[in-house]
């Protein structure tokens, strides 16, 4: 009867000190703001980085993006644009298609597609077939730095000449996305939208 | 074979053993020169351990600490957890009633993906060790087949997957890479008193307590520590031939 007696007090009295040390173990999470909720609720894949951010509101800062300064190469001024579009072909010459990037956002009428350099040049290619003649006039032309890159946005009327003889007329206005902080520079997107034709 | 039979078996085992070996105090372990995870005297005085929460990171403090709650409430025991700077494991001091984390061990692992699960690893490990020798089962598992410690330290080995398996109702557990872990804590210095077990032998017994103890807790929702110890020595029974 007494060894049960002496047995219980044991164990009550073990249970009592786990009590007071998860209770004691409980304030001193809270003393640092990190309640058992917050442990709990990491995933299993939890480092150290993920424990702060969760109990500290340490988190670590997105690595800041590359700020392109477009001015590197030749700066994003409308006239050395031009000037450079032109030596490769852009306004109705033969394409040099090194002057896009591997990797070009297209958009025409408002419908974004992605296009690689080499499918640019294969549809130039086609496209030339078709109109062996052309020729595009500036009718306005500016530069910005957007978000980094250089845009510049030009309207253009166009004359292309089918093999056939056939003439086609319009106005369109393009911009290019031109990433001017690498040499040499590359287009990264080129937006199409067609104002007028006949 | 059902828990409740289990349970008479690992009671049974545990007088045989009660009678024979295993009531040697403690202190006349060390003195034989068994040691296990540091149940030696040559670790750090107190004075120069850190008290958990006196860590210089309290994330890890805090993170430790919730663990402990865990642990205490799957082994029924209760050792005071420091931080031991220069060490680059963790061990355990039964006299002492402690587990000492190395302060290198929690540098190389917390800032790794599942470091933290790691750090969870590395002290269910050395909890199971005080419950161990809470329970003498410590004296059953030294010198078997000319092994110092090694199926001590398998089978808290085992414990610790019974533990993760337990506790991955409350809190997220990597199987995978928990069990990582243990075949990177393997060492292959064979035939040597510190021997712990090959890294294929860690591995294979921290899944299969983690692997069994799920499927018993299937059976009875009631299996606790106790059920997990008895298929941890049946487990070891049934390896100690090949592995002995």
């Amino acid at each position: 009867m007494c060894l049960v007696v002496r047995l219980f007090a044991v164990a009550a009295l073990g249970m009592a000190t786990v009590f007071t040390i998860q209770h004691a173990s409980a304030q001193y999470r809270a003393s640092v703001g990190c309640s058992a909720e917050k442990i709990d609720s990491l995933s299993e894949a939890a480092s150290l980085e993920e424990l702060e951010c969760k109990c500290f509101n340490r988190c670590p800062q997105p690595s800041p993006l590359p700020t392109p300064s477009p001015a590197n190469v030749f700066g994003c001024e409308k006239g050395k644009l031009i000037a450079w579009l032109d030596n490769h072909g852009v306004y109705g010459g033969q394409l040099d298609p090194s002057i896009y990037d591997d990797q070009v956002d297209w958009i025409v009428g408002g419908k974004l597609s992605t296009k690689k350099r080499s499918e640019i040049a294969k549809e130039e290619e086609d496209f030339r077939k078709v109109y062996p003649v052309q020729s595009y006039i500036t009718k306005s032309s500016s530069a910005a730095v957007v978000g980094g890159q250089c845009v510049l946005t030009q309207r253009l009327d166009v004359h292309k000449q089918r093999s056939n003889g056939k003439e086609v007329f319009g106005t369109f206005r393009i911009v290019f996305g031109i990433r001017t902080n690498v040499d040499p520079p590359r287009i990264v997107q080129q937006y199409i939208d067609v104002l007028s034709g006949r | 074979m059902s828990i409740t039979s289990e349970r008479r078996q690992f009671i049974k085992a545990l007088l045989i053993c009660g009678c024979t070996v295993c009531l040697l105090p403690p202190e006349r372990a060390k003195a034989q020169g068994r040691s296990y995870c540091g149940a030696s005297s040559s670790r750090a005085a107190l004075k120069d351990l850190v008290p958990l929460q006196s860590y210089s990171n309290p994330a890890i403090s805090v993170y430790v600490s919730r663990e402990d709650d865990y642990l205490a409430a799957f082994f029924g025991t209760r050792a005071g957890i420091y931080i031991d700077e220069s060490d680059p494991n963790a061990y355990m001091d039964y006299d002492r009633n402690l587990i000492a984390v190395g302060g290198r061990y929690l540098k190389r692992y917390a800032p790794q993906p599942f470091g933290l699960l790691k750090i969870s690893g590395i002290l269910a490990h050395e909890e199971s060790h005080i419950f161990q020798i809470k329970w003498k089962i410590n004296s059953m598992l030294e010198d078997v087949r000319g092994h110092e410690i090694k199926f001590v330290e398998l089978h808290a080995d085992y414990l610790a997957g019974a533990y993760m398996a337990w506790r991955q109702s409350y809190r997220g557990v990597d199987p995978a890479e928990i069990s990582a872990l243990f075949f990177e804590l393997g060492d292959n210095s064979v035939g040597t008193i510190s021997h712990h077990g090959t890294p294929q032998e860690r591995f294979l017994t921290f899944q299969s307590g983690y692997r069994e103890f799920l499927g018993a807790r299937q059976k009875d929702p009631s299996a606790d520590v106790i059920t997990a110890a008895t298929l941890g020595l049946k487990f070891l029974g049934s390896m100690m031939k090949s592995w002995g």
